[in-house]
């Protein structure tokens, strides 16, 4: 069995702890918590034959008081970045928050979650920005913690870059 | 074939010609110092053989120095002495059993010794703890601490106690290998690793704390946690009580040992932990706990254990005494109605102090109190299910038939015979209709038959007549064709011969044949179904009749 650490990043109250609930525990809630320090879970899935086991740290999210502590990404294997698809503020801190991901971890695998796609009235990203990122080599998803949409999608999408990047180094 | 030896001449005698002038003058001398001895010496020089048997003759001592001085060497021959373990249990498993086999029942007996040794005083360590004031005390300050009982003996009883060993990689926070203290309700490690990375990491950001430089210690009331780091992974050691400094010295080891002995595959760590499954053992030598040195005088002797164990063996031995008493005494009252005139013994069980008898009674024998007075059972109830045998009109051939043995009537050998003779004679049992098997009321006079075959085989040995045939015919009644007629007959004269084989009468004095129907209309269909029992008067054919 593989294990691997995974980091969910991203700006306050975009749903990172609600995605890791809902991925682990299948579970969501309305309430809000904020997260102080980092939080850990795991989760084990079985993809193409292999068994991969997921440490999952929950990262407090960033805000103008909080910056991203650079040292609990050390030693990543991947990263979620999650942005709230109904706040353009969160859209706006993605370019920054994704340069400081690279700037620590050069080659680790990074998916790109807009939570929040339950709220169709108030969505606010615009597929041409979902474009551009795609255009990078980013993948993106679009993900709903409190229906489940797309969640599983985006941890397995993770995990099979993290497996190939993984074979890559390898060889 | 060339010799080597040749050669080696030929290549000395070479060297000779072509070195300078200088190198023949420290040729001469050599042969000048060392003689007719120079050749060999030189060829012992460059021989590998010559090598071998030189580091074979330092190669003892050479270990016992390096042992001495340094204990890795003993690290270093494992791995080559586990190999060659392997191969040879591989190659021939008998030789290694014979090694081994005379050590074996030693080491046994001595770890038997060891554990029950360890058992008595686990024993007394639980009494003294439990039932103890003590015990009591600890038990309501556990339960005010919100703590397992076993939990606050630990604490109260020992000097320190290693619960949890964690073996962490550094960079990632994942846990590479964990072993836990049995008696301890271990947490997820994975998770615990993975969170302590994330304190160090806090610490490092929020004190901006040198990136390389670890926590070593994060302490909560009398449980701490020790971390000592080697540069890819860290130790964690969760300890309740007071760890010193050679405690925290034989983790140090450990790391360092890890690191030696998995350098590679922790610089390397992709996320795949099997290799560190070998780890276990010495993750396991930093598993250590000491107990607390007892306060009062020399060590006593485990009084409460002794007490516990002498008690359970006193109660132990009563009950087998008394189990003892009760059968010797059911043994005594079975043989007593076996021997009691009158009765038949059929079947006995017994159930705790109660023994339940099953038998046939003489109408004339004694009854069934007298019978139990007689007994004089004390340490054991007695309960009887009896069937009386009433025959009608008392004739003293059937009487003879059903006491068993025989009252002890004093009339001659010849006498017996005849009476033996009639009783036989005026046995038959009857069948229901379409049965081939006997009811119950039928079955229970089977032992009487054989009671009074028995009889008649003896007085024909006492006579000395010829050993009795006994003929069991079968017979059915009218209804049916006279082929199914005589097949039923055959078979209830079978049944009879079975039972009569099976309560102990040899075959040859049996014959059982089917008769059909044969009877006539005087006698009533119930009473056709019959095998009937003809057993001929020897003593008539043999002497003059004197009766």
């Amino acid at each position: 069995m593989l294990v691997k650490k995974v980091c969910m990043v991203g700006p306050f109250a975009v749903g990172k702890t609600s995605l890791v609930k809902r991925f682990v525990e299948s579970i969501f809630s309305d309430k809000y918590h904020t997260t102080i320090g980092v939080k850990i879970s795991k989760k084990q899935i079985e993809l193409d034959q292999h068994n991969l086991q997921m440490m999952l740290w929950d990262i407090e999210g960033v805000d103008v008081f909080t910056e991203l502590k650079s040292s609990y990404l050390r030693g990543a294997s991947g990263v979620m970045l999650v942005i709230d698809g109904t706040r353009p503020t969160t859209i706006r801190q993605l370019n920054e928050l994704l340069s400081l991901v690279r700037s620590h971890l050069h080659e680790t695998p990074i998916v790109i979650l807009a939570n929040k796609v339950d709220l169709v009235n108030e969505w606010s990203l615009l597929e041409e920005d979902a474009n551009k990122l795609r255009e990078n080599g980013l993948t993106i998803i679009e993900t709903s913690a409190k229906t489940g949409a797309g969640v599983e999608e985006a941890f397995t999408a993770l995990a099979l870059e993290m497996l190939a990047n993984c074979a890559n180094k390898t060889s | 074939m060339a010799n080597p030896d040749d050669s080696t001449n030929a290549s000395i005698s070479k060297q000779k010609s072509d070195s300078p002038p200088q190198d023949n003058d420290y040729l001469k001398l050599r042969k000048l110092l060392l003689g007719a001895d120079y050749d060999s010496a030189l060829q012992s020089y460059v021989s590998k053989k010559d090598d071998a048997e030189r580091v074979a003759s330092v190669l003892a001592q050479a270990i016992r120095q390096s042992t001495r001085n340094d204990p890795a060497i003993s690290k270093a021959l494992a791995p080559l002495i586990n190999k060659a373990i392997h191969e040879s249990t591989n190659t021939d498993p008998s030789q290694f059993t014979n090694v081994i086999y005379p050590i074996l029942g030693p080491a046994i007996r001595k770890s038997v010794a060891a554990t029950l040794r360890e058992m008595v005083q686990n024993l007394n360590k639980v009494l003294e703890q439990s039932l103890s004031p003590k015990g009591i005390i600890w038990r309501y300050r556990a339960w005010r601490a919100g703590v397992s009982y076993g939990r606050y003996v630990i604490s109260q009883t020992l000097k320190y106690c290693v619960e949890q060993v964690l073996l962490v990689h550094r960079e990632t926070g994942i846990l590479l290998h964990a072993v836990a203290n049995d008696a301890i309700d271990a947490k997820d490690p994975e998770l615990m690793s993975s969170m302590l990375t994330a304190i160090q990491d806090f610490v490092c950001d929020s004190f901006e704390t040198e990136s390389e430089s670890s926590l070593e210690r994060i302490e909560m009331g009398d449980f701490t946690l020790h971390i000592v780091a080697g540069p890819f992974a860290i130790v964690a050691v969760a300890v309740r009580g007071t760890f010193g400094e050679a405690e925290l010295a034989k983790v140090s080891e450990a790391i360092e040992l890890i690191h030696q002995d998995y350098h590679q595959a922790l610089e390397q760590f992709d996320g795949n932990r099997d290799p560190f499954d070998a780890t276990d053992d010495i993750l396991r030598e930093c598993l250590i706990s000491e107990e607390l040195q007892a306060t009062s005088g020399p060590k006593r002797p485990p009084w409460l254990a002794l007490i516990v164990i002498l008690a359970i063996a006193a109660v132990l031995s009563f009950f087998g005494v008394r189990e003892q008493q009760r059968q010797t005494e059911f043994n005594r009252i079975l043989e007593a109605v076996e021997q009691q005139e009158g009765y038949i013994l059929l079947n006995s069980s017994r159930n705790a102090d109660t023994l339940t008898l099953s038998l046939l009674k003489d109408i004339n024998a004694i009854d069934k109190n007298a019978l139990i007075e007689k007994l004089d059972a004390r340490k054991v109830h007695i309960n009887m299910s009896m069937q009386e045998l009433t025959f009608g009109a008392i004739d003293t051939a059937k009487l003879d038939a059903l006491a068993l043995p025989l009252p002890p009537i004093k009339i001659d050998d010849r006498r017996q015979y005849r009476q033996q003779l009639n009783n036989i004679n005026s046995h038959s049992f009857y069948f229901e209709l379409n049965a081939t098997e006997l009811n119950e009321k039928e079955l229970a006079r089977i032992p009487l038959l054989v009671n009074a075959i028995k009889r008649i085989i003896s007085l024909s040995n006492t006579l000395g007549l010829d050993e009795p045939q006994i003929m069991l015919l079968g017979f059915a009644d009218a209804n049916g064709s006279s082929g199914a007629n005589f097949e039923v007959s055959r078979e209830r004269a079978e049944l009879v011969k079975a039972l009569l084989i099976n309560n102990g009468v040899q075959e040859k004095y049996i014959q059982a044949w089917g008769m059909g129907h044969k009877d006539g209309p005087l006698i009533s269909a119930n009473n056709q179904r019959r095998v009937s029992i003809h057993l001929l008067d020897q003593l008539s054919n043999a002497v003059p009749e004197g009766l």
